[in-house]
């Protein structure tokens, strides 16, 4: 059983919930927003063990949420975790050059969620390269 | 123990408009600062930009050549920024211009330029003050790259400093007055460039007339067995020159507009010396986008006599050419497919082309990029990466390579995702003479 949080940001409120109920079920801490700036801020008021963050957003997208959280120091060694429409390879390297630990495609199934947010979540995460 | 299933979701509401106004700010500050070197995108003279005059200038410009970070990719090119700026950072803390240092800034992809208030000082002396602290500064920045990364493109591998100080002339707004005067410095930088360059091209120019190249051979490796697919020919110039390693001739070759006649010179240098294993194994090359095409090399005598040389030839293209050259391509490989050739698509995974390119071409072979294959079992989106491009391989019948395997915990994690063929140091390295076991 777990004690971790964790945050997501996605600008569709019935995915948040949807994997909400997957992970609270595990014993995570859950919160989210569907507003992208107001789920930057609160990221940044409360870091969280894990910031699970869509791609495509009104207001600001993913990729420069990402961008931002590793440009401050309460933050810079938090796992993130995208969730993807996109497949292309290309996306998935620039989720590696904003800094993402790890992606994972729409629509996906819960067992792979459960996975990669296990994870993620396991013991303190080795600190980015850079 | 903590109740299962209990735990309500918590969701934060709109941000106010303070935190918008907020979240503006870190946009803006994202916009103003390099995220890679930490510096600002902006010089600052740190005396507002209203008394400028006799600010001395240090533009240090990286090789500038758009190739360099295609040709090794971001990651590399990443690395080599942050370990500039920190090499400035720390002799700038030495230097006996250090009271005098008011700002150390880039300009966002190779050139930095460091300001010094020598207002103090009289014109005609700062000079003498800029060009030593310039030189030692280019030292220290080339000798800590050297150390870092050994000799990659002698292009990457090149810093140059230019030098200039900032007129005080009154008719003139201050802040244009320092833009001018960094412009100033980066001309006198790239001046040194410049001939730098013209000696590269004169030194690649011999290695053509003398035909001064030859081949080091790499194994390709099944990696469940350990049985040789085929090697890869590889090609070098003279040991311990400049111009030893391909990257470097090439980047001097595009310089001096002698692309054609170097790659003409690689192929002949390859088939004049196949070794016994080479002609009984699978040969890769590696081949420009504006080689294939060219009507010479598509020749079908050029094709037949190569094929002559040997049975079994892949040629291999890089993913990031064939991007560019895409419509002439298919006719290419048509051809070429047609003469017997076999077709890899090199630095897959670069980064360069969609999966849609790749479905396009149906090569038989991919060669995974090295920045994919580096630190695999500590990156799951590169594994990611992998799996998609595993995936696409087995649906269009194409057999993936992974290049640059350095590390076991590489190699071993490859072997898991059921990557059929690997190639580098650590299997095997590129060499002259080819022994029986691997």
């Amino acid at each position: 059983m777990t004690d971790a949080s964790i945050f997501i940001v996605d600008d569709d409120p019935s995915l948040i919930e949807a994997v909400a109920a997957v992970l609270s079920e595990e014993g995570y801490r859950v919160a989210g927003a569907s507003d992208s700036r107001a789920g930057l801020l609160a990221v940044l008021a409360d870091p969280p063990d894990l910031l699970v963050l869509d791609v495509n957003m009104p207001g600001l997208n993913g990729w420069e949420i990402c961008d931002i959280v590793r440009r401050q120091t309460t933050t810079q060694d938090v796992p993130v975790l995208f969730l993807t429409g996109r497949g292309e390879v290309r996306d998935q390297i620039t989720a590696l050059q904003v800094g993402g630990t790890d992606h994972l495609r729409k629509p996906f199934r819960v067992e792979e969620l459960r996975r990669k947010v296990r994870a993620l979540t396991s013991g303190r995460r080795h600190k980015e390269s850079r | 123990m903590k109740p299962r299933g209990h735990r309500p979701l918590r969701l934060v509401p709109p941000a106010p408009p303070e935190g918008v106004a907020g979240v503006e700010r870190l946009r803006l500050e994202r916009l103003a600062t390099d995220v890679v070197t930490g510096l600002p995108l902006q010089p600052d003279p740190g005396v507002g930009f209203e008394r400028v005059a006799g600010m001395g200038i240090v533009y240090l410009q990286l090789g500038r050549f758009a190739g360099v970070e295609s040709l090794y990719g971001w990651e590399l090119y990443d690395r080599v920024l942050s370990l500039t700026a920190s090499s400035l950072r720390e002799d700038l803390e030495s230097s006996g211009l250090k009271e005098q240092h008011r700002s150390l800034s880039f300009n966002g992809c190779d050139g930095f330029c460091l300001l010094f208030d020598l207002s103090s000082r009289p014109v005609e002396r700062q000079s003498a003050l800029l060009e030593p602290e310039a030189r030692r500064i280019r030292q220290g920045v080339l000798r800590r790259l050297r150390q870092a990364f050994g000799r990659i493109a002698v292009d990457l591998m090149n810093v140059y400093a230019g030098v200039a100080s900032v007129a005080d002339d009154p008719r003139v707004r201050p802040s244009r007055n320092l833009a001018r005067g960094i412009l100033e410095a980066v001309r006198a930088a790239e001046a040194h460039q410049s001939d730098a360059r013209k000696g590269r091209v004169e030194a690649l120019k011999k290695v053509l007339s003398g035909r001064g190249l030859r081949v080091v051979w790499q194994p390709i490796y099944a990696l469940a067995d350990r049985s040789v697919l085929g090697y890869e020919a590889l090609i070098r110039g003279a040991a311990g020159s400049e111009l030893e390693m391909p990257d470097a001739l090439f980047t001097v070759a595009r310089e001096g507009d002698m692309l054609l006649e170097l790659e003409n010179l690689c192929l002949e240098t390859i088939f004049s010396s196949l070794p016994r294993a080479v002609r009984s194994s699978v040969l890769f090359v590696n081949a420009s986008a504006r080689l294939l095409t060219h009507p010479v090399f598509l020749d079908e005598r050029n094709l037949a006599e190569m094929k002559r040389a040997h049975a079994s030839i892949v040629v291999e293209v890089s993913e990031k050419e064939i991007v560019w050259n895409y419509p002439a391509f298919r006719e290419v490989l048509e051809r070429l497919r047609a003469a017997g050739f076999r077709f890899a698509i090199d630095d897959t995974g670069s980064g360069y082309s969609g999966l849609e390119t790749i479905l396009q071409l149906r090569p038989e072979f991919m060669k995974i990029a090295t920045s994919i294959v580096r630190n695999l079992h500590q990156d799951a989106i590169k594994r990611e990466v992998l799996a998609s491009l595993l995936s696409l391989g087995r649906q269009i019948g194409a057999t993936l390579v992974a290049e640059g395997i350095e590390g076991e915990g590489e190699l071993r994690s490859l072997a898991e995702l059921g990557i059929p063929y690997g190639q580098g140091f650590l299997l095997g390295k590129p060499a002259a003479r080819i022994s029986a076991a691997p």
